[in-house]
């Protein structure tokens, strides 16, 4: 736990102090060097603004959730690696039983989540098991709708709207116009509410128009925003583009500091490293969305998902570089997929669409160990899939309940019983206690 | 046909309006007008770029080759139409480079979008799923029987067939059977080079598809989909999909049902598919005009076709995976989607990017610098005239005449770059 002075010292030694990169400066620095960058527009609303008005309260949760896009093979990521069953069906792909982390219950992690495995052992994540819904669907595009929607009933039961991240922002204060990000081009569905949606920013490159300060180019970029913000009555989707170029101009002073030096190149470990220095310059930013995509492994899953582990061991170490060790006991980090993989290998090295799986919570106020109980691997459903002996709501239910604050029954429209995932003992500021919520 | 109705057409059926097109169309009915736009064997013949279909060599460098090729070819093809169906076809039967042996698959499969797109869909789906790239793409190339790998014949039903919902977690199953075989063969030393069934591999036994009891083959079962006793519900999929790439989101009904029928009734053919749903009132309608938003390779394209800038110049691929779609690396087999997808403060941040290169190369090669001679309004209308925006909003031109003074007012050097880029962040250059 977070009282074991050698995981003190190492977590020291892996945070990176507060005000030596861009995105490390105070909160009030940041907004300044904001307020500087676009102190030459005269005229306008000014967006810096809003952020500081939704400035992140001590006491609310931070969260990463990170998407393990194409369906997260659950067996070989918490492997039940001496198993025979397990043996059995995955033969020559099956993991070394000898090389998985060790976790107890005769389980172990993916021999490359080593950081990870440090930070489990001092209490710092939670393993769930079993994760999943009764009958849960094959389609990639199905199964993924309802984990992103979110909301009780069975899958295609309603529509495809919004999400459950979204309809927890839709329930903030106003002025949260920060507290939901994406990085990446698009929005996925479980950011996307009936009133707000999330700001999605780019993962990799930080903006480069409109940063000039020539006066040619400072006015054409208010002659942009000028142009942007106002409607020009042709339509809908006219109305859209202008009202998010004329956002992204107003933003682009904002979040550009946040890409500068002392970040990984390129790949999955800087946008994670992006994601810590949004919340380390405390604009509001409450829930960032974040995908990491290849997880369809029907072939070489030896190599690929591998690969796949890794990148997701060094992204989440370089989340909590990059952070402000004084976020720490405020900040979480947690996994999706749509499926896990079934237990029976095919031919192609790989494994076909299954069903149940597993999701990772990490961070100082996460209650470590393995939360549910693993699927049996002999009695498999007719399709020889895992069955589920967690319900993924009650995954979500635990982050909006104990972690994000609010109320899980109104964001998800059913009860279900949170998973317990989080310490509540502990220094202030800890984990969530919940905002204030709109009627 | 009105200049302001070639613009439409020449946006939708194409990538926006050269001064050639429209001197050739003003003169034609709009059902001449639109058979020339179906008439894409003016187009030249396709080279591929120089080594980017070997089997060795850098892959990403090929690929970027490729793709750089086709923005350039969209920009100057006579008859775009052929880039543009493509492009809606790499969206429906997405693949992707990286889950791909080598450039030259890609190279080829590109090649039968464009060759076979407005021909009958069933040869088309056929040519597309026993292509190498798609082979690959989706894991069937080592799916044999006894072990069937089943990603093939899932996002096939799924995504290119019949859409989700329209068949059964059986059919799945036993479409994974009756594609085994279906792999790569070697070809003079190079591994995998192209497609090959092998008959040791396929599964013999009995499938039931569709109810259907028999020793069913995978290209059966396309069949069985597009031209069989699915063909209503596929037909209905695939012209919907048409629908809203080409018109706006949501087909109305008797459209719908209009299209279905020449579709069914003309072998399935795209062409003359494409030739009524032109020819429809909704086509032409304010809900059509205002109704679809350009993707990101339509919208570069369309921009570099106004400022009159090459690909190789403008380089839009170095913004296309921010702006939400870069050719050949879909996020997903189900492509990338459209519209709002592509409204995100991402997409605007990387197109305004974009947009500000291209003016700054457009003043650079001094395309418009006679615009310093004329008094304002005349100046913007050149401007908007140049990128095929003739009648933009009252508020939009307002705001480049207001920009056009402050630029003259303050600084007179950037005034072709500044109302270049503006034009091409405009809401009406993000319309399609």
């Amino acid at each position: 736990m977070t009282a074991d002075p050698e995981y003190a010292r190492l977590r020291s030694a892996l945070s990176r102090p507060a005000d030596t990169s861009p995105a490390g400066l105070s909160r009030r620095r940041f907004l300044q060097l904001a307020i500087a960058s676009a102190g030459a527009v005269a005229a306008g609303p000014s967006l810096w603004s809003r952020p500081a008005a939704a400035a992140v309260q001590p006491g609310q949760g931070l969260l990463v959730l990170i998407t393990l896009g194409g369906g997260n093979d659950g067996l070989d990521t918490v492997c039940p690696a001496t198993n025979s069953a397990y043996r059995a069906a995955r033969g020559t792909i099956a993991l070394g039983a000898g090389s998985v982390l060790d976790v107890g219950g005769g389980l172990g992690l993916h021999p490359s989540l080593k950081k990870l495995k440090v930070r489990y052992d001092a209490g710092d994540v939670a393993v769930v098991t079993g994760i999943g819904y009764p009958e849960q669907e094959l389609s990639h595009f199905e199964s993924m709708a309802h984990w992103m929607k979110g909301s009780a009933g069975a899958p295609g039961s309603s529509s495809l709207q919004d999400g459950w991240v979204g309809r927890w922002l839709d329930r903030l204060p106003s002025g949260g116009d920060m507290a939901g990000v994406v990085l990446d081009a698009s929005v996925p569905l479980h950011m996307i509410g009936r009133q707000r949606v999330a700001t999605a920013l780019p993962p990799i490159e930080g903006p480069q128009f409109g940063l000039g300060t020539k006066k040619h180019q400072v006015g054409l970029k208010e002659a942009v925003r000028r142009m942007s913000a106002t409607s020009t009555g042709l339509g809908h989707f006219a109305d859209l583009v202008g009202t998010t170029m004329a956002r992204a101009i107003e933003l682009t002073s904002v979040v550009a500091p946040v890409y500068g030096d002392g970040l990984p190149a390129a790949g999955f470990d800087r946008t994670m490293g992006v994601a810590a220095r949004l919340f380390n310059a405390n604009v509001g930013v409450r829930v960032i969305s974040v995908e990491l995509g290849g997880f369809d492994t029907h072939n070489g899953q030896p190599y690929n998902h591998q690969n796949l582990m890794t990148t997701l061991d060094t992204g989440i170490e370089e989340f909590f570089v990059q952070l402000a060790p004084e976020l720490g006991e405020r900040t979480a980090v947690a996994t999706f997929s749509e499926f896990g993989r079934r237990l029976q290998r095919n031919a192609s090295a790989g494994t076909d669409h299954g069903s149940a799986s597993v999701a990772f919570v990490v961070g100082a106020s996460v209650r470590g160990g393995v939360h549910g109980a693993y699927p049996s691997l002999t009695r498999l459903d007719t399709r020889g899939n895992l069955t589920s002996t967690v319900d993924f709501r009650s995954y979500y239910a635990s982050l909006v309940d104990h972690w994000l604050g609010g109320i899980s029954r109104d964001v998800l429209g059913g009860s279900f019983s949170p998973l317990g995932l989080f310490t509540t003992s502990g220094a202030a500021p800890g984990p969530s206690s919940p905002p204030k919520l709109l009627p | 046909v009105e200049d302001v109705d070639i613009h439409h057409l020449a946006r939708r059926a194409g990538f926006g309006a050269t001064p050639a097109l429209l001197k050739e169309l003003r003169p034609l009915t709009r059902d001449k007008a639109v058979d020339r736009m179906l008439d894409v064997s003016l187009n030249p013949a396709a080279t591929a770029p120089k080594g980017s279909t070997a089997t060795s060599g850098t892959m990403w460098q090929q690929i970027r080759d490729i793709r750089l090729w086709w923005l350039e070819r969209m920009r100057t093809a006579p008859r775009p139409l052929q880039e543009k169906l493509a492009l809606v076809w790499h969206d429906h039967f997405a693949t992707n480079w990286e889950i791909s042996r080598y450039a030259v698959h890609t190279w080829e499969l590109l090649q039968v979008l464009r060759t076979k797109g407005l021909g009958p869909f069933p040869a088309l789906a056929r040519a597309v799923t026993l292509s190498p790239a798609m082979l690959v793409y989706l894991d069937n190339d080592k799916s044999r029987v006894g072990a069937p790998n089943e990603n093939l014949a899932r996002e096939s039903l799924e995504l290119h067939l019949l859409g989700v919902g329209q068949y059964s977690e059986q059919d799945v199953v036993e479409s994974a059977r009756a594609w085994t075989g279906h792999s790569l063969k070697t070809v003079n030393g190079v591994d995998g080079r192209a497609y090959a069934f092998v008959p040791k591999n396929h599964d013999n036994g009995p499938k039931t598809i569709f109810g259907i009891t028999k020793n069913w083959d995978g290209p059966q079962v396309i069949d069985e989909c597009v031209a069989g006793s699915k063909r209503l519900v596929s037909a209905k999929f695939v012209i919907g999909k048409l629908w809203s790439a080409f018109a706006f989101p949501t087909p109305p009904p008797a459209a719908l049902d209009a299209l279905v029928d020449v579709y069914l009734r003309n072998g399935y053919r795209i062409a003359p598919t494409l030739r009524a749903l032109f020819l429809r009132d909704e086509f032409w309608s304010q809900e059509a005009r205002t109704g679809l938003l350009r993707s990101p390779v339509e919208y570069a394209v369309g921009v570099m076709i106004g400022a009159q800038s090459p690909a190789a110049e403008c380089r839009p691929d170095r913004e296309l995976e921010a702006m939400g779609l870069l050719p050949f690396n879909p996020p997903h087999p189900a492509g990338w989607g459209q519209n709002a997808v592509f409204a995100t403060i991402t997409s605007m941040l990387a197109r305004s990017q974009f947009a500000d290169r291209v003016g700054f190369k457009a003043e650079a090669r001094g395309l418009l610098s006679d615009i310093a001679a004329l008094p304002i309004p005349a100046a913007v209308q050149r401007v908007l005239d140049q990128m095929g925006l003739p009648t933009v909003s009252d508020h939009t031109r307002r705001e480049l005449e207001r920009h056009l003074a402050e630029c003259r007012a303050g600084y007179r050097v950037s005034q072709v770059r500044n109302l270049v880029t503006m034009t091409a962040l405009s809401a009406e250059a993000a319309l399609a």
